[in-house]
């Protein structure tokens, strides 16, 4: 499979609460409050490393392709900003 | 024994020389002064505390002191010291017993950390316990200070000690640190409650603290389960309003204003977790004292 | 308090943790506050568990030393978020980056670094790149720490250092060196010496010294250092050097006085083998004991730090204070700085140090919380 994949960093733990999801990753010792998409992005990865298309199938029950483009970018802007607090990492 | 059970000349003996031992729930502290304030204030507003004899394993032992020195005249000063540090800058005079009691509170965040310790008042009612944190000058010790002197328990005004293994909050029972018109409001609403001598300082104003009610401080090693969090504001002329808190919210707010949860680790996010997971949540704003003792009454009747 | 037996209660203890099981309450109340004064509870708490005593110690007093234990595994593990932070911002200059002290013993995993509480991160790297990688440092979120203009004059003219670095966010502080003393100190061990022994370490992007060039350093940070809060840990941590590399590196103390001379070290390594032999029982072969004594002082000097020795290397407690031991931490304090710098740029710098102690200093706060 070609294309970036994402993978949820060692050591992190998430729960899920009416306003989003708390993360803490153990490494760096940081707490994050996450919105409810990201943190359902992270969720998925913890079922495995993944690459946009399976992210889209687990995360909105559809292909890649039959995505809007905004919904696309919510799922990279996602990534970018979870990859940014290292919380997951990518690999080319 | 308590406190109130020793001589005078005796409490005098123990504070100038080896030390004066008190326990304040889970903690022994050893505390030593020949200032005559904090001497009163300790007699007044422990009364009810354990004391213990030597030879003693206390977990901290403290000591206010005036400096000497040209100082002592001119604008006299008081030093705060654990063990053999200073970790506070001196403050004047008058303020020796606040600065023996934050020196406390310092004391046991710094080293305590088979506690996670939050900030936040707790008391209790009906063996739950709802926790109040909230920025200084939010009202939130006023708000404390009233309802123990209307049923509730003192658990703490300021330390939430959280024990990891069970999820239950332990108490100190100990003065509870008012300022300004929140003691005539005090005085006026429980007139049998009694308060140490006041310390005047330009930047906060008056500082004074209320001794712990009797029953708050017997029953100091009483655990309670957490069932609330409550962030109290007061706002002037208002009714009183609880609303849902945002969980989330809330626990990231407990991490960032926890005293030790960055020395804790995946234990302290484990265990705010659970907290909050136990906990319902609500903001909460008043004016009237009457309104909240209704509305945390209501809390603690309805389940 | 004062008494000669309740001043040895803690090294006594740290030499024999079997003693765990016979201390009344409040001896154990003494030596806490002991350990807190010399920043060694972690320590004792792993001394106390290697001998297996950790069941014999109050539970009260018990809760204490496993917070201890916590803190140090924190910052442990802060430690090591940092190497991979510093890693990662390194890498693309392709510098060899040396570890030393506390970072070194955290990244190498030696038995000093538990219980341990890590402070600063000291860097050693080759002059020339020394520009290049604070300036890799400050664009990723590290500013030199609040000095004022004149201790950052103190650092850049007079030390020819960087002062210190701390990360905006995480708090953390990075000593980048360039040598391992001050090119005005006295004795010029040779960095690139240092770097052609150093080896590979557990962590991508750093280097250990080899075990003598870490002992020696040791020791030198010991004899050359005018701070002495930690004075006791540092010579403990000389002490658990080399019992750890005694026993684990084929050839060790043949080759660590040799060592100590060709860096210009021999001196104070010297001091460092006689004080834990003397004050904490370290076993050292006698050979390496004569071989030192080569680089002994003349007998007055000799007797002198004896004297110093046996007051600076205790708990900055009350209980382990006599008469002169104030008097002591001073000559300490002086000769720590005229190690460091020739005395017409040293006693400007002493009296300006001596005013700014008089002030309340920025590491204290204010009152309440």
């Amino acid at each position: 499979m070609s294309g970036p994949r994402w993978r949820i960093a060692p050591e992190v733990r998430l729960a899920a609460w009416e306003d989003g999801y708390t993360v803490f990753h153990t490494p760096s010792g940081d707490t994050h409050l996450l919105d409810p998409f990201a943190g359902q992005v992270l969720s998925c990865l913890q079922n495995g490393p993944m690459g946009l298309e399976a992210l889209a199938l687990a995360l909105m029950d559809r292909p890649l392709a039959a995505l809007g483009s905004d919904e696309r970018a919510a799922m990279e802007t996602a990534l970018a900003a979870l990859e940014r607090v290292h919380l997951v990492l990518v690999s080319p | 024994m308590k406190l109130a059970e020793l001589a005078p000349a005796e409490l005098k003996h123990r504070l100038h020389g080896a030390g004066l031992c008190l326990r304040t729930g889970p903690f022994t502290v050893r505390i030593r002064s020949r200032i005559p304030a904090v001497e009163e204030a300790l007699a007044l507003l422990y009364a009810e505390h354990p004391v213990l004899e030597e030879p003693v394993f206390c977990d901290f032992t403290v000591r206010v002191f005036r400096p000497l020195g040209l100082r002592r005249f001119f604008r006299p000063q008081v030093r705060f010291a654990f063990d053999d540090t200073e970790p506070f800058k001196p403050l004047p005079y008058d303020h020796a017993f606040p600065m023996l009691e934050w020196g406390l509170n310092w004391a046991v965040t710094q080293h305590a950390h088979w506690f996670l310790i939050l900030h936040a008042a707790v008391i209790e009612k009906g063996g739950r316990a709802a926790l109040l944190p909230a920025p200084p000058g939010s009202g939130k010790s006023t708000l404390t200070a009233a309802l123990v002197q209307r049923g509730w328990r003192l658990l703490s005004d300021e330390l939430a000690l959280i024990d990891p293994a069970s999820g239950l909050v332990h108490g100190l029972a100990r003065p509870v640190n008012l300022k300004n018109a929140s003691v005539e409001l005090l005085r006026a609403w429980a007139p049998e409650a009694v308060f140490g001598p006041p310390a005047r300082d330009t930047r906060k104003g008056l500082v004074a603290h209320m001794r712990p009610p009797a029953d708050s401080v017997a029953r100091m090693d009483e655990p309670a389960r957490p069932a609330w969090v409550i962030f109290p504001r007061y706002v002037p002329a208002s009714p009183p309003r609880l609303t849902p808190h945002a969980r989330g919210h809330a626990l990231l707010e407990f991490a960032r204003n926890g005293f030790n949860y960055s020395v804790l680790g995946e234990v302290g996010y484990d265990t705010l977790v659970r907290l909050i997971a136990a906990c319902d949540c609500y903001d909460f704003t008043y004016s009237r004292l009457t309104d909240a003792l209704a509305v945390f009454d209501g809390l603690a009747h309805g389940g | 308090m004062g008494s000669p037996m309740a001043a040895d209660l803690l090294l006594r203890l740290l030499r024999e943790p079997a003693m765990a099981a016979a201390l009344s309450p409040d001896e154990w109340d003494l030596a806490l506050r002991q350990a807190r004064a010399a920043a060694l509870t972690g320590r004792l708490a792993v001394c106390l568990r290697e001998a297996k005593a950790l069941d014999a110690v109050p539970p009260a007093v018990r809760r204490h030393l496993d917070a201890a234990l916590q803190v140090a595994s924190r910052l442990r593990q802060a430690l090591e978020w940092e190497f991979q932070c510093l890693a990662r911002l390194l890498a693309p200059l392709e510098v060899p980056v040396v570890l030393l002290k506390g970072a070194a013993y955290g990244a190498a995993g030696l038995p000093v670094a538990e219980g341990r509480l890590f402070g600063d991160i000291d860097l050693l790297v080759p002059r020339p790149r020394l520009r290049e990688v604070e300036g890799a440092l400050l664009a990723h979120g590290w500013a030199p720490m609040k000095l004022d203009p004149y201790d950052q004059r103190y650092y850049r003219r007079w030390m020819h250092e960087i002062p210190p670095l701390e990360h905006v966010r995480r708090q953390t502080v990075v000593d980048v060196h360039h040598t391992l003393l001050p090119l005005t100190a006295r004795h010029h061990p040779d960095p690139a010496l240092i770097f052609a022994a150093s080896r590979p370490s557990p962590w991508a992007g750093f280097r250990l010294p080899s075990p003598a060039d870490l002992v020696v350093h040791c020791a030198t940070h010991l004899f050359h250092e005018g701070e002495t809060d930690r004075a006791l840990r540092d010579l403990m941590d000389f002490d658990g050097l080399l019992r750890h590399f005694a026993a684990v590196e084929p050839g060790f103390y043949a080759g660590l006085v040799p060592r100590a001379r060709l860096l210009d070290l021999a001196r104070p390594l010297f001091y460092a083998l006689r004080y834990a032999q003397r004050l904490l029982g370290t076993p050292i072969p006698e050979a390496v004991m004569q071989a030192a004594q080569q680089a002994a002082p003349p007998l007055p000097l000799r007797l002198a730090m004896d004297r110093l020795a046996g007051e600076v290397f205790r708990p900055k407690h009350a209980s382990c204070r006599g008469p002169f031991t104030a008097p002591a931490h001073f000559v300490v304090y002086v000769r720590g700085h005229w190690l460091r710098m020739p005395l017409h740029l040293l006693l400007p710098h002493l009296l300006r140090k001596a005013l700014a102690r008089r002030q309340p200093t920025a590491a204290r706060r204010d009152g309440p919380p």
